[in-house]
């Protein structure tokens, strides 16, 4: 039995004469374990903020159970469930303090002071923020106001902690360094955590592991290496890091022979399909490499551009049916290709991903 | 290398906000504004500023001296006005008639006596006064009106000389002389020299032919040296700047009756008006009603609080005045006639009904603003951390809110104490509210002191002015909350 | 809060109870002019009375000039508060706000204590009278066309506008006033449901204006009084819900409106 099951949840919402039933969570299975920390990544509307609100009973699933160590808590109210939740917009409280901000679920149990102000002290300490219990929400930044809104959902040890896209409202710079922040915390107090975010890069560096989602549907779960380099769907494969994509018809599939255009290339496993069969194979940028290489297939084709990202170099290929995006780390000897030069692109056969589906 | 050192200077203040605009630019910018400003300045400024400098100007009084016959043979004053003379300088009279140009103050020299502390008296009591005065001829009485059979003729005796603000000892020493223009000795005995207030003199005594008479105030000290034909009592009031107006307002019963009856109607539509005001604007906005609810409400509040005024007068007369629908349903459902049981739309309590016409939807109106700042992740953060929908209201959403249900009532007390029309329709000037006493004012109904006027309309205006800024300062609160 | 509250719905029944009583009874008190039966006689009795249309023709004409005057006051003013002195913005906005701090009764007062002697003998004129109304209606009109220019960005707008080579007139006319279209009617219209139903002024001014009439037929008629609040709140209806359908979708906030 996991820490936090999510049994067969579904949620519909009736829309309204004009749009009939929406619905937003299609058969939702899900185990959590203690002390882990799952990411909820999907494209807006994808359903992972109702779920999540489903945790934290703000929403009540049309079928479907969440138990809690074992505790059947679907139809308990939000303030008995004993989770703790960061808002997207903070959600802190103006007309109070920092310090009271963070002490008001231990006022609500009317925690006596002593242990209140030690514990209020304590969270202070731990988002690293010991000077600033006497401000007020409007006089901190975005970031400093989201650390605050941590503590106040930690302040009372919840069993389950829930994150909705709490660092979307914030910089690039600042959302980096709290994500670690946050990760640090986490896995300093081992609190089993739920993240929501569509930001893929935000999931895949904190996560154990990654549920991503499309349209109130479970696309994959795994950590975040698998969901990355194994994608299950064309989905995920699209949504999780850039990707490309080609067409290809089988010339021989149990040595895994498929044909592009006129050129031939071979991946590592047999492909499954009969011969002529259309497959999609994925290639990921960064397993692209200019130039032939021994024992690789390859492909040529002309530059179309090239743009400079810093540590990164992508360089798209016009194959004729398809543009090849390839991304080369960056070195200060690199001599770059030009636009409309004739370029042959080389990759290892277990760098294709072979998806069947047309 | 100086054109790139001013470069680099330039540079380095880049950040700072952009640079001001040469002095013409900005001159010429205000100029756009100019018509405005006119505008204020003479329609708004200039009105209010003479409230409250009209309100500090005090009233001179008018002195008339009355033979036996009760006919008045002269008067001092006339024009409401002490046309010269002032602390320890006395008005003197050059000769005609009671018109200002024929009053002057004290010339400076030549002055006679002196006072309770030994200063020299700046006039000339009990002599000719400093400029000769042109002796009168007889003339036409100084009223129009036609002389009663063996009554002195007009400016006989004169009113010579007046210390309306006493001597340089002492504002309360005054000092009045008469002056006998005839050739022949007059007996003053039922002779009356008196102001129709608190100056009210039986004069006694001889005044020699061509001669003076002099009366002074409390006792014989006025004028130390001098000894007086006769003491009397009451003050010569004085023009000029004096709080006189407000300590007469504070005095008067009825004009503190219709304050407290005006803050009684307010505070009461103030408070009960934002109660139900703010439950309705929670349940139409936070009440989970739908939509469309919200809507009407929002715009019929519109409508009602523009309805105010006489057709509302005229509504409420219709539903509970004497003959109204709901005074006749209730008399003939439950047998009784409220308005002999003491109710009245005309009083205190009846007009709270009425004014509650415009104070709720005003409430809504303000408060729905606010309601809908309340974000609906607050009560989710509060639910989630234990709190239930009580401690949520106590903790979070009532503090929040109080700004502005503050300033809102504040508001509605404001709006209620300015109201007019509503009042007037229903009885006129016979309800007793300070603004119907104030539009009373206009009309002619005369307090006889305009400064006294002039004070009632500033006592409002310092009221409203407290509201506003009571008002302004919780929404600067309200607004830094929000952010 | 999803639950839909029985107490929401109580507050509100007796919301409805206590604003559509008055004028529920108001109407059937205006139809009691002939004994036995209900009809109306009393609107026959006003609408053919011709102090009604004089007196309602005054209280258009007065509504005309405000609006005309309220306009072409307000609208540059505010604009160029904008535009080129937004730091004078505080005094402009607390001078709109006079009406709220120096009730009606009150500044008509000092208006006529300062005006009414030579040299400034302005009651002969309704100049006096057209000026306090524009007084009354500066708070809405103002807020209006504020809110209205910052929806729009004003500054932007011009500046974009300028560089794309248009001048002064042609920003105004072409780009501005199209886009307070809105806010501007919003405000006219408010101004024109204060000013018809004005009494307070009118009648201490003393103008014919529809005010001062009602009171008049107050005193002396039983029932048309009735008749004409009724008309007096189909109007007031009439306009408000002009505004609201004008300014459908504009982002315009309520408007506060206070009592005279």
């Amino acid at each position: 039995m996991a820490y936090l099951d999510l049994i067969d949840i579904s949620k519909d919402f009736s829309g309204g004469r004009a749009q009939g039933t929406t619905v937003a969570v299609k058969d939702f299975n899900l185990s959590i374990e203690r002390g882990e920390l799952v990411s909820f990544l999907g494209p807006s509307g994808c359903g992972k903020t109702t779920t999540l609100r489903m945790v934290a009973g703000f929403e009540t699933p049309s079928r479907g159970a969440i138990k809690l160590n074992g505790e059947d808590i679907s139809r308990r109210p939000p303030n008995q469930r004993h989770v703790g939740m960061v808002f997207q917009a903070y959600a802190l409280f103006p007309n109070m303090t920092v310090a009271d901000n963070i002490g008001f679920g231990l006022r609500i149990a009317k925690k006596p002071k002593e242990e209140m102000r030690n514990r209020v002290d304590e969270m202070l300490g731990l988002i690293r923020m010991p000077e600033l219990g006497d401000r007020y929400p409007y006089q901190l930044s975005g970031g400093q106001q989201q650390r605050v809104a941590l503590a106040r959902a930690l302040a009372v040890q919840p069993a389950v902690l829930l994150l909705d896209e709490p660092l979307s409202a914030l910089d690039a710079k600042i959302r980096v360094e709290l994500r670690s922040e946050i990760r640090r915390i986490q896995q300093q107090l081992g609190i089993t955590t739920i993240y929501v975010t569509h930001d893929q890069e935000e999931a895949l560096s904190i996560s154990d592991r990654v549920v991503v989602m499309n349209a109130g549907m479970t696309e994959q779960v795994g950590k975040p290496f698998e969901i990355y380099n194994y994608p299950a769907t064309s989905f995920v494969a699209s949504f999780v890091g850039t990707l490309n994509q080609l067409r290809c018809t089988v010339a021989d599939a149990e040595k895994g022979k498929l044909a592009y255009d006129s050129q031939q290339f071979t991946t590592s496993s047999p492909v499954r399909g009969a011969r002529g069969a259309t497959v999609t194979v994925m290639l990921r940028p960064e397993e692209l490499r200019f130039g032939a290489q021994e024992g690789e297939n390859s492909l040529t084709g002309k530059v179309e551009t090239v743009t400079f990202l810093g540590a990164i170099v992508r360089i798209r290929v016009n194959m004729g049916t398809a543009l090849v995006i390839v991304d080369a780390l960056n070195e200060r000897t690199l001599k770059l290709p030009e636009v409309g030069q004739t370029q042959t692109v080389s990759f290892p056969p277990h760098a294709c991903w072979v998806m069947t589906e047309a | 290398m100086s054109a790139s050192r001013s470069r680099t200077e330039r540079l380095g203040k880049g950040d700072a906000p952009r640079a001001r605009p040469p002095v013409r630019a900005l001159s010429w910018a205000w100029l756009g504004l100019l018509p405005f400003f006119l505008f204020a300045l003479a329609f708004l400024i200039l009105p209010s500023a003479s409230i409250v400098f009209k309100s500090f100007q005090g009233l001179a009084e008018t002195v008339f001296l009355k033979d036996p016959s009760r006919d008045v043979v002269d008067s001092a004053g006339l024009s409401r006005q002490w046309a010269a003379g002032g602390r320890g300088v006395s008005m003197e009279r050059r000769g005609g008639n009671d018109a200002a140009v024929n009053w002057g103050a004290f010339a400076g020299s030549g002055g006679v006596g002196h006072d309770a502390e030994g200063n020299p008296i700046a006039g000339t009591p009990g002599e000719a006064n400093s400029i000769a005065s042109v002796t009168p001829q007889a003339s036409p009485t100084p009223d129009g009106q036609p002389r009663r059979e063996g009554s002195y003729p007009p400016r006989s005796v004169l009113i010579n000389e007046l210390a309306w603000s006493g001597t340089e000892a002492s504002a309360a020493a005054e000092w009045i002389e008469l002056f006998n223009t005839t050739t022949a000795d007059i007996d003053l005995a039922g002779w009356t020299l008196s102001d129709g207030n608190d100056i009210q003199i039986d004069l006694a005594g001889t005044i020699p032919a061509g001669g003076y008479f002099l009366l002074e105030r409390g006792d014989d000290t006025p004028i130390a040296d001098i000894p007086a034909d006769q003491i009397y009592s009451g003050a010569l009031r004085d023009g000029g700047l004096t709080l006189d107006n407000f300590t007469e307002l504070l005095s008067r019963r009825d004009l503190m009756r219709s304050y407290q009856a005006s803050i009684s109607i307010s505070l009461i539509t103030a408070l009960g008006g934002g109660l139900f005001g703010f439950l309705l604007a929670y349940a139409v906005i936070l009440g989970g009603l739908p939509k469309g609810v919200r809507t009407f409400m929002v715009t019929f509040s519109g409508v009602a609080s523009n309805f105010a005024g006489v057709p509302l007068a005229f509504a409420f007369m219709s539903t509970l005045g004497q003959m109204g629908l709901i005074t006749r349903a209730i008399n003939s459902l439950l047998d009784t006639n409220i308005y002999m049981a003491g109710f009245s739309i005309y009083n205190i309590w009846g007009l709270s009904i009425v004014y509650m016409y415009f104070q709720f939807p005003l409430m809504v109106l303000v408060m729905a603003p606010a309601l809908d700042g309340l974000r609906r992740e607050w009560r989710e953060a509060a639910e989630n951390l234990g709190g239930t929908a009580w401690q949520y209201w106590r903790h979070v959403a009532l503090p929040i809110l109080m700004p502005s249900l503050l300033g809102a009532m504040i508001l509605l007390f404001g709006n209620s104490f300015g109201a007019y029309a509503t009042a007037y329709a229903f009885a006129g000037s016979r309800i007793n509210l300070v603004t119907i006493v104030i539009g009373g004012q206009i009309t002619g109904e005369a307090l006889f002191n305009p400064g006294l006027g002039n004070a009632l309309a500033l006592g409002m205006v310092v009221v409203m002015a407290v509201c506003m800024a009571g008002y302004a300062a919780t929404q600067r609160r309200a607004a830094r909350w929000m952010r | 809060m999803k639950r839909a509250n029985v107490w929401s719905w109580v507050i509100v029944f007796i919301g409805l109870v206590y604003f559509f009583l008055p004028l529920v009874a108001t109407f059937l008190f205006s139809m009691r002019a002939e004994l036995g039966h209900l009809g109306f006689s009393a609107y026959r009795y006003v609408f053919s009375d011709p102090g009604f249309a004089s007196n309602f023709g005054y209280s258009l004409r007065w509504a005309v000039l405000t609006i005309i005057a309220s306009l072409l006051l307000v609208v540059p003013t505010v604009y160029w508060v904008h535009l080129r002195v937004p730091h004078l913005r505080p005094v402009v906005e607390f001078l709109s706000l006079f009406p709220f701090v120096v009730p009606a009764v009150v500044l008509a007062f000092g208006l006529i204590k300062t005006y009414c002697c030579p040299p400034f003998a302005l009651k002969v004129s309704p100049a006096l009278l057209i000026a306090a109304y524009v007084i009354l209606s500066l708070p809405y009109m103002f807020r209006s066309v504020d809110a209205g220019l910052r929806a729009i960005d004003v500054r932007t707008l011009t500046e974009a506008a300028q560089s794309l080579g248009a001048g002064w007139i042609t920003v105004l006319f072409r780009v501005i006033f199209p886009n307070l279209r809105v806010a501007i009617l919003s405000g006219v219209f408010l101004t024109f449901a204060i000013v018809i139903g004005e009494f307070t002024f009118a009648s201490l001014f003393a103008w014919p204006a529809f005010g001062p009439y009602m009171v008049l037929m107050g005193q002396s008629r039983a029932y048309e009084p009735a008749a004409l609040s009724v008309v007096s709140f189909i109007l007031t209806w009439a306009s408000i819900g002009v505004i609201q359908w004008v300014g459908r979708g504009a982002p315009g906030g309520a408007q506060v409106a206070g009592v005279r």
